[in-house]
């Protein structure tokens, strides 16, 4: 134990800038053996940035960084590996159209060739043997990753850092994309490199989660390392307000707990069966001035719901209907003129383009409103903008701003922005509050909020529990494309009762 | 004394801040203005090369002939780069619409139905290209290679018996350099006011930004794509009636280095060659402007047409490379 102390990663006064956006200022951080240390702060505030420099996937505008005390310089995610440096990351990374095996071994190959070419029999063997003493005996070597889940080239990708056998793990946001299966085994990871003596450093949003695993976190925001905390002191509670710099109310959801709404609904959904027949005569209806929670596992059929209510999707039965004027649904451009709009899960690909600007972005259901005599003037974009940015308040240069440059929880405020500057009366959300940091997840709570006491109607399709329990009048639970619960607002409602429903 | 310091430190931040949003600003008005200065550097540095020759007025108007068609075309093919389609087939629909109007006219019949004839046998064409990106999820890459050949096939027939010609002697006035300015004039602003002012260009800018977003937003992708194919077929139709004026011959000539130098010209014109949220208008009208005032001051300088290409080649490159945007925060697309 005399080198338990010993610094594995140092740096000092890190500054990364992106063009005109600071992503760190001035960042000293240092990870000694035996620590799996947790860094937090809100999205945009430079945790990813900091790892990738680690990692050798970009270099910093200035200072240093110490590897064991020499001066480290990657030059690509290899380089890094080289000196023992591994990160999972936070998109997938990896290569769809190769299969396991040349996932799990990439820039690694020289191993299994002889002289030049390469013995696939070899590497195929190796791999099998990693994924099965990892307990994933369920994924073939010889798949190409295209074929597989979400999830499982996710647990490629943990197989892939666990075959490298690093001294320094970066684990960056891997488990909010991740169900129990996966989750355990970054835990079984982290838990290993914790025995040998190596370091961890690990992004998550999920702070119960931070409280389980780590023991020390370092806090960042706006690009400055701004706190610390160690062993005992690590606590939801202690960590919330060091994200945001501003103490939180406990509870952020919504405070009235009568989960009553007219009885006027607004659309019916009446039994709808999807293409593929999972989902089978679903019927609900919606009513004025409700949130109604959708709740569910993975695979139970609720996003699907989601998608085929709005059009997106096709359904093969039913009808969706607009209530009071009796107007039926049968594709998206049906929804936007009926004034629905829908938020999707996938949000870099479905909710708003990359490389436009933010008043792109936000006019984008609006174009057909905003014309006046078939022409839309740049300044009826701007104000539309403007009061969206405003309303919302969205962080940004300007409204010309490019949506790349923004932070995932503004990302997802501009989103929101679109179908607000829409008008839109009803409004179906798939995980409003995904990927979100706290603050920003506060704010839109009061907003869902403040937009069903405007009277518009909402659908929000959650697999968080405590959000749905929290913020709906009405829960609708399914369970193999059916529902299985209906359970109504009320104090007493138990994440166990929900759970029960789903399982 | 600490609060000093801190408020010191605070000021330098601040410097820094205000540096870098000088130094993206910069980055945006060079991007912005790059493609006028290259063609005013070009005009320059031709005027000085050939002793002034370059904008005396036979050279001026014989710049306005050369790049004429080119530009009434790229007023329609803007739309399809916006959607972030590279279309491989204009030049050869071109050559297809030419030859309609040169086969109508020697029947007699009206000019102006010969050109609408020429612009719907292009709508046909393009349309093709059209319902295999909309509705068959082919690449328009591809489809338009596909309708590229079946048009320069046809054109080919038609003239294998002998040339198809256009009698110049019946419509000389078309030729006029004042007629073309104003047909040019009419069409920038119409393609202007419908890019930038309308429903049907902003929705397609978006398309090019992300085609599932769009969708999934109300936008009607589908018809937005036939409208972009009917928009580049109009200008198709009105850039082969000046062409086959000019040349007197319908055949596979007239559209042979379109697609390139369209794509040139896009690239020229600081126009992102997939589409989506920085594409401006005008971008690729200056870069069709650039593109022809080097080939014609190159020729006047007396070098052969093959330095031209050279030429042409490495200036894509330099373009690309100082427009290009490579500030992504992100690691892994």
């Amino acid at each position: 134990m005399e080198n338990g102390n010993e610094v594995l990663i140092s740096c000092r006064d890190i500054c990364k800038n992106f063009g005109p956006t600071r992503a760190l200022i001035n960042v000293s951080f240092e990870l000694k053996r035996g620590e799996v240390c947790g860094l937090i702060g809100e999205n945009g505030s430079g945790k990813s940035t900091l790892t990738s420099i680690f990692a050798g996937v970009q270099p910093q505008t200035s200072g240093e960084i110490f590897r064991q005390g020499k001066p480290y310089k990657p030059n690509s995610m290899t380089d890094a590996q080289k000196s023992g440096v591994a990160m999972i990351v936070q998109e997938i990374g990896t290569l769809p159209t190769l299969d396991v095996a040349k996932n799990i071994f990439i820039g690694n190959y020289e191993q299994f060739s002889k002289g030049r070419v390469l013995n696939n029999r070899l590497m195929h063997e190796a791999a099998d043997k990693i994924l099965h003493e990892i307990g994933v005996d369920d994924i073939k070597s010889n798949t190409i990753l295209a074929a597989l889940n979400f999830e499982d080239r996710k647990i490629v990708e943990i197989a892939r850092a666990m075959y490298l056998q690093p001294e320094i793990l970066i684990i960056d946001e891997s488990t909010t994309a991740l169900a129990q299966k996966g989750r355990s085994l970054i835990y079984k990871l982290i838990d290993q490199m914790e025995k040998a003596d190596k370091g961890v450093i690990f992004i998550s949003h999920d702070l119960e989660e931070l409280q389980k695993v780590c023991n020390r976190i370092v806090c960042l925001r706006d690009g400055v390392v701004v706190g610390e905390l160690n062993g005992a002191d690590i606590t939801p509670k202690n960590m919330r307000p060091l994200m945001v710099g501003r103490e939180l109310a406990e509870n952020f959801y919504r405070n009235d707990w009568s989960g009553c709404s007219s009885d006027e609904v607004v659309l019916n959904v009446d039994h709808i069966t999807s293409e593929d027949g999972f989902v089978q005569n679903f019927s609900v209806q919606l009513h004025k001035g409700e949130i109604l929670g959708f709740g569910g596992l993975a695979g139970s059929g609720m996003h699907e719901v989601g998608r085929m209510i709005y059009g997106l999707d096709r359904k093969v039965t039913g009808n969706i209907t607009l209530m009071p004027k009796n107007k039926k649904i049968n594709c998206i451009q049906d929804a936007v003129r009926s004034d629905i709009g829908y938020i999707s899960k996938d949000r870099d690909n479905e909710s708003i383009i990359l490389n436009a600007s933010i008043e792109q972005n936000t006019v984008m259901a609006s174009l057909k409103k905003i014309r006046k005599h078939g022409l839309i003037s740049p300044r009826a974009v701007k104000q539309l903008s403007d009061k969206q940015i405003q309303a919302m308040s969205t962080k940004c240069v300007s409204g010309k701003q490019l949506c790349n440059q923004l932070s995932g929880g503004n990302k997802q405020k501009v989103a929101f922005s679109k179908w607000l500057a829409a008008g839109s009366d009803i409004l179906i959300m798939d995980c409003p509050t995904r990927g979100i940091d706290i603050g920003v997840k506060a704010a839109m709570y009061k907003l869902i909020y403040q937009l069903r006491q405007e009277g518009k109607s909402i659908v929000m399709i959650s697999e968080e529990l405590p959000e749905l329990i929290g913020m709906s009048d009405r829960m609708i639970i399914m369970k193999d494309g059916k529902i299985s619960a209906e359970i109504m607002r009320g104090r007493d409602v138990k994440d166990t009762q929900l759970i029960e429903c789903m399982v | 004394m600490d609060n000093l310091q801190q408020n010191t430190k605070v000021l330098t931040e601040d410097k820094i801040q205000a540096e870098l949003n000088r130094r993206a600003a910069r980055k945006d008005i060079l991007t912005s203005i790059l493609p006028y200065m290259g063609a005013v550097i070009l005009v320059v540095f031709f005027i000085a090369a050939t002793g002034g020759k370059f904008i005396q007025s036979e050279n001026l108007i014989l710049l306005l002939n050369q790049c004429f068609n080119m530009l009434i075309l790229m007023t329609g093919a803007v739309f399809l780069y916006a959607l972030g389609f590279l279309d491989m087939g204009v030049g050869a629909v071109m050559s297809m619409s030419a030859l309609i109007i040169t086969l109508m006219y020697r029947a007699d019949i009206p000019l102006l139905i010969c050109v609408l004839a020429g612009m719907l046998v292009s709508v046909a064409f393009m349309s093709i290209t059209a319902v295999a990106a909309a509705k068959l999820q082919i690449s328009p890459f591809i489809a338009s290679l596909c309708v590229m050949n079946v048009c320069d096939g046809i054109v080919l027939m038609a003239n294998k018996t002998g040339k198809q010609f256009f009698a110049y002697s019946k419509a000389s006035w078309l030729n006029e350099p004042w007629i073309k300015i104003i047909v040019l004039i009419i069409m920038f602003i119409a393609g202007y006011i419908l890019f930038n002012y309308t429903h049907i260009g902003k929705s397609m800018i978006s398309m090019g930004g992300s085609m599932k977003v769009a969708k999934i937003s109300g936008i009607n992708t589908t018809k937005m794509i036939f409208i972009a194919y009917i928009i580049c077929s109009v200008a198709i139709g009105v850039a082969s009636l000046f062409a086959v004026v000019r040349g007197g011959i319908a055949d596979t000539s007239i559209g042979s280095s379109v697609n390139l130098n369209v794509m040139i010209a896009v690239v020229l014109g600081g126009f992102p060659l997939f589409g989506g949220g920085k594409a401006r208008y005008q971008g690729p009208l200056i870069g069709a402007l650039m593109v022809t005032i080097l080939t014609n001051g190159l020729s006047m300088m007396g070098y052969a047409s093959a330095l031209g290409y050279a030429i042409k080649g490495i200036l894509f490159l330099v373009v690309v490379g100082i427009t290009y945007d490579r500030s992504k925060g992100k690691l892994i697309d």
